[in-house]
């Protein structure tokens, strides 16, 4: 089924990090397209900007932002809703994506995606904020739902029929991270494939891949690594969703990142979990169920931020 | 702590302050707000928002500051860095800025020593350096660029930092050290060596040059 939008399934995407510019300058290789984060792009006019520029005229390019801050209770920042506006029509991207958390309050600025309390009353905001935002940049909004670590007392919907219910009131595309998924269901004791089945399918415009810490207690999004078997299976399960059509896929790698060929390499994987197989789910049963015995010794914080440094 | 599931202002105050301010805020605030779903204690699962929330900005501030990071040492670098975040929490959706304030907290926290200064010196340096690397710069333009030290000095992106140390031979030697440590030695902490130095870019590559005054 392809989605209600219209947009493209781009087939096989990776994040665009600065390690790779010389790579991709020098190559060009044959990737289907790339994921940019907004931020970093928004507030440069330097070397960042301008490969970005090179790399939009010959890939298909999708901005993913991480500072939007959808469902905060403070105002909408129309400066950096100016801004992201302004990125896109320079950049053509196919479309805009961001997450649904927020990232701050009262002025500052955590620069993490922080967890909602699932109420009809957040549910209700986030929504009126999304056709607001919609309206601006005159072009649905995408968004993924984030790992998370806590749950709030307070909450009363289940993620996933919050995600469900806020893409079908405000008419906005859904980038489902299946990692995400997988990081929350070992988190809190949610069954992913519940999950999963619950997302209306049209509404999947996007899917993510990610490596994460397993750190046997609990699992950490850090996107350093390769993609877990499991999650590949939930892939699978969330591609035979979308009714063997598929959506637009990407691969994170944001900390310990890889030479650009083992980045394609991992992606490339993807293609063998389209094949209209079912998932395995004792696979899938057996690594929520029995997660590994000791924590690894190396302490890492959750998905990492890209900042591009200068160089 | 009451949470009124009505109140989103309300409960955001909270967290962020049990993140960024994670001392404000009581076992039993943090077990009345959250889940108890196991196998980790509502306290525990906080503690990965408030690692992650220093751990990543202060990382973000090493990869603006690198060679600031290897005059102090990994250590010090955390804890100064560490303690700016406290006193000058971001302000805005952008990295860009997050260090933009920090060399300015360094001069007005640290002892008028040589050694302080040099780092002072240093960290107003490398943020130029940063602001010149993202500035508008003169790449799009028709004209041809400036040879003339005065010329560049004057263009809109350029920085002109007056130095008692050899900033520039220190950085440049410093960065070398970084990007191969098997095989360059780390600089030594130079000493005082009045100069000035222009910042400035072409071709999107960051440049730097002594300026002699006549």
């Amino acid at each position: 089924m392809a989605n209600r939008f219209g947009l493209p399934n781009l087939g096989l995407g990776v994040g665009l990090r600065s390690p790779h510019f010389d790579h991709i300058l020098q190559h060009w290789p044959q990737v289907d397209w790339f994921e940019v984060i907004s931020e970093n792009f928004m507030d440069t006019a330097g070397r960042p900007l301008h490969v970005l520029d090179r790399i939009a005229e010959r890939y298909p390019v999708v901005m993913h932002g991480v500072s939007l801050s959808i469902g905060s209770s403070q105002p909408l920042d129309f400066n950096y809703l100016k801004k992201l506006k302004a990125l896109a029509r320079r950049v053509s991207p196919r479309w805009v994506s961001d997450h649904l958390c927020w990232t701050g309050v009262a002025g500052l600025n955590t620069h993490d995606l922080l967890p909602l309390p699932l109420t009809e009353d957040a549910l209700d905001h986030v929504v009126a904020r999304i056709c607001q935002v919609q309206d601006f940049l005159e072009r649905p909004l995408v968004l993924e739902n984030p790992s998370t670590y806590l749950e709030f007392e307070s909450s009363t919907i289940a993620d996933w029929e919050f995600l469900a219910e806020m893409s079908c009131r405000s008419d906005c595309g859904i980038l489902l991270d299946v990692n995400n998924i997988y990081v929350c269901s070992r988190n809190h004791g949610w069954d992913p494939l519940e999950y999963i089945a619950s997302i209306p399918a049209d509404r999947i415009v996007q899917f993510h891949l990610a490596g994460h810490e397993d750190r046997g207690t609990h699992v950490i999004d850090t996107h350093d690594s390769t993609v877990v078997d499991a999650v590949w299976e939930l892939y699978r399960f969330a591609h035979s969703h979308t009714g063997g059509d598929g959506a637009a896929t990407l691969l994170e790698w944001d900390s310990a990142i890889p030479p650009f060929p083992e980045l394609m390499a991992e992606v490339a994987k993807a293609k063998s979990f389209m094949d209209g197989e079912p998932p395995d789910l004792a696979l899938i049963a057996r690594s929520l169920s029995s997660p590994r015995d000791s924590p690894p010794t190396i302490a890492s914080h959750p998905h990492p931020l890209h900042h591009i440094p200068a160089g | 702590m009451k949470t009124d599931p009505g109140d989103l202002a309300h409960l955001q105050n909270w967290l962020q302050k049990a993140v960024t301010t994670p001392w404000e805020v009581g076992a039993r605030e943090i077990e009345g707000a959250l889940k108890n779903t196991g196998p980790l204690t509502p306290a525990e699962r906080m503690g990965i928002y408030v690692r992650a929330y220093q751990g990543r900005l202060v990382e973000c501030m090493e990869n603006e500051f690198p060679v600031l990071s290897l005059a102090l040492g990994r250590e010090l670098f955390v804890r100064f860095a560490s303690d700016f975040l406290i006193d000058c929490p971001s302000r805005s959706y952008t990295l860009h800025l997050l260090g933009r304030d920090f060399p300015k907290y360094l001069a007005t926290s640290g002892p008028d020593e040589p050694w302080a200064r040099f780092i002072i010196e240093l960290a107003f340096f490398e943020r130029a350096f940063s602001e010149v690397f993202h500035a508008d710069g003169h790449e799009s333009s028709t004209n041809l660029p400036a040879l003339e030290t005065e010329l560049i000095i004057g263009e809109a992106c350029s920085r002109l930092l007056h130095c008692e140390f050899p900033i520039d031979r220190y950085f440049t030697d410093a960065r070398n050290h970084l990007s191969a440590p098997e095989t360059v030695a780390a600089p030594e902490l130079p000493e005082p060596e009045p100069n000035s130095i222009v910042i400035f870019r072409r071709d999107y590559i960051v440049r730097m040059r002594r300026v002699v005054w006549v």
